[in-house]
């Protein structure tokens, strides 16, 4: 699977030239499935709704694909393997949505999505709890739901974590020199970036491409 | 709980007018809370037909995008793993509860889990049910809709006490004829409704009645 893990979605014509390349084709020939189950850890239940009326100020699902449908992880242990297993395989991209990355690492696990992701030659976009739950810890920082076994641990597809939204004006708490002290808490490299700002993963290949700014901590 | 159940949404102004008379107010003052699950259980529907109803391109039966002055998302799958204290708050806050169609079987099953199915009786909100979501109300669907394998077999919720046959001779459903509601209603044994996409039928304090700018049939009455 190749990954483009972005702190607020395809923000700039560099993220976006980027995801394209991705895919190896253009967007408007690409098939995608959005993720909103991040959304509930957070109890962001009229954000699901404005993301997928195309409301959101995020671009995600906004950019032009072929076909879109909604991938419902919560949903998807009482539903035979085979009624969506097929639909995640042939997809060329999953968008996935913000949120809780706990609760979203929680439900990846739980569905079988989580074991499934190593064989997936598709994409996935992350939107950043949904680009964080892909590394192996979020830190306490960016705990809100509290899962069973209450760690911070998160599906650990890449070796480094994410903080997002570096800087953001709405967030003030998030400046880099928190996102510093955040990374000394972890135990593994950690970078911190914008929302202008994207990390590619393609064969174990880490690339930043940015038109902002960011830093790597090395943990 | 007041109950519109109709086969295809707010169709027509008829089901429209009804439902302002349940709220008691207009559809653009009116807060509502979208279920989407049934979508997810049925073969024909699944994550393509769940984007087209949340996104509002699904525009033969509209339920999500009439003009409400707020939606929320109500996903019924995910409330097991949320602290116990989410749903009542979240759906005391709604005028209304909009269940989309899918598979009525897997709907009942998660509205039990969830705990929404104990809560019903308590609420003041209307539930507006399309096809799956109005028959998740009703005691049994019948063989003919059973789809998604659950324990409980045909049953759903038995908060009316009628069963419905939904979209009767819709264009793109040429198995949803009369006579095959008829037969359906035969196997079902106590009173049901066949409705075309142009009926709801409204429950108001146990009391019943239909309103159309179709056809409709009451069997085993």
């Amino acid at each position: 699977m190749k990954l483009l893990l972005t702190s607020a979605g395809v923000k700039n014509a560099t993220i976006e030239r980027t995801l394209v390349e991705l895919l190896g084709k253009p967007i408007e020939e690409s098939s995608a499935l959005f993720v909103p189950t991040a959304s509930w850890g957070h109890h962001n239940f009229a954000g699901v709704y404005r993301t997928i009326s195309g409301r959101s100020p995020m671009r995600m699902i906004q950019l032009g694909w072929k076909s879109l449908g909604v991938l419902e992880l919560t949903a998807l242990p009482t539903l035979a393997r085979d009624a969506w297993v097929p639909a995640v395989e042939e997809t060329d991209a999953l968008l996935v949505g913000g949120g809780d990355a706990v609760y979203l690492a929680h439900h990846a696990r739980a569905c079988g999505l989580a074991e499934l992701v190593p064989s997936l030659a598709n994409v996935w976009v992350g939107l950043s709890a949904g680009s964080m739950v892909l590394t192996p810890r979020i830190g306490a920082d960016f705990m809100t739901w509290q899962p069973p076994d209450g760690a911070d641990e998160t599906l650990g597809v890449v070796g480094f974590s994410i903080f997002p939204h570096v800087d953001h004006p709405d967030l003030p708490e998030n400046t880099m020199a928190e996102a510093e002290r955040w990374a000394a808490t972890l135990g593994n490299p950690a970078y911190a970036i914008d929302d202008d700002t994207a990390i590619t993963v393609v064969d174990g290949a880490v690339g930043v491409v940015s038109e902002g700014n960011w830093r790597l901590f090395a943990g | 709980m007041k109950l519109l159940l109709t086969s295809a949404g707010l169709k027509n102004p008829s089901i429209e007018r009804a439902l302002v008379e349940l709220t008691g107010k207009p559809v653009a003052d009116t807060d509502a809370l979208y279920i989407p699950t049934a979508l997810y259980g049925h073969p024909n529907a699944g994550p393509r037909q769940a984007w087209r109803c949340l996104s509002g391109e699904e525009t033969r039966a509209p339920l999500a995008h009439v003009g409400w002055k707020s939606v929320g998302v109500l996903e019924l799958t995910a409330l097991p793993s949320l602290p116990e204290d989410t749903l009542l708050p979240l759906v005391r806050s709604a005028d209304v509860l909009l269940a989309e169609g899918g598979d009525a079987a897997y709907l009942a099953h998660h509205m039990r889990l969830s705990g929404l199915a104990e809560l019903l009786p308590a609420l003041d909100a209307v539930w507006v049910g399309l096809s799956a979501g109005s028959l998740v109300m009703t005691p049994r669907i019948g063989s003919d809709f059973v789809h998604w394998k659950s324990p409980e077999g045909d049953r759903t919720l038995g908060v009316v006490d009628f069963s419905i046959f939904p979209h009767v001779d819709h264009p793109d459903l040429p198995n949803n004829t009369m006579a095959a509601a008829e037969r359906w209603a035969a196997e079902i044994g106590g009173p049901a409704y066949a409705v075309d996409d142009e009926t709801a039928i409204r429950v108001v304090d146990g009391a019943v009645d239909v309103v159309s700018e179709g056809a409709w049939t009451l069997f085993n009455a």
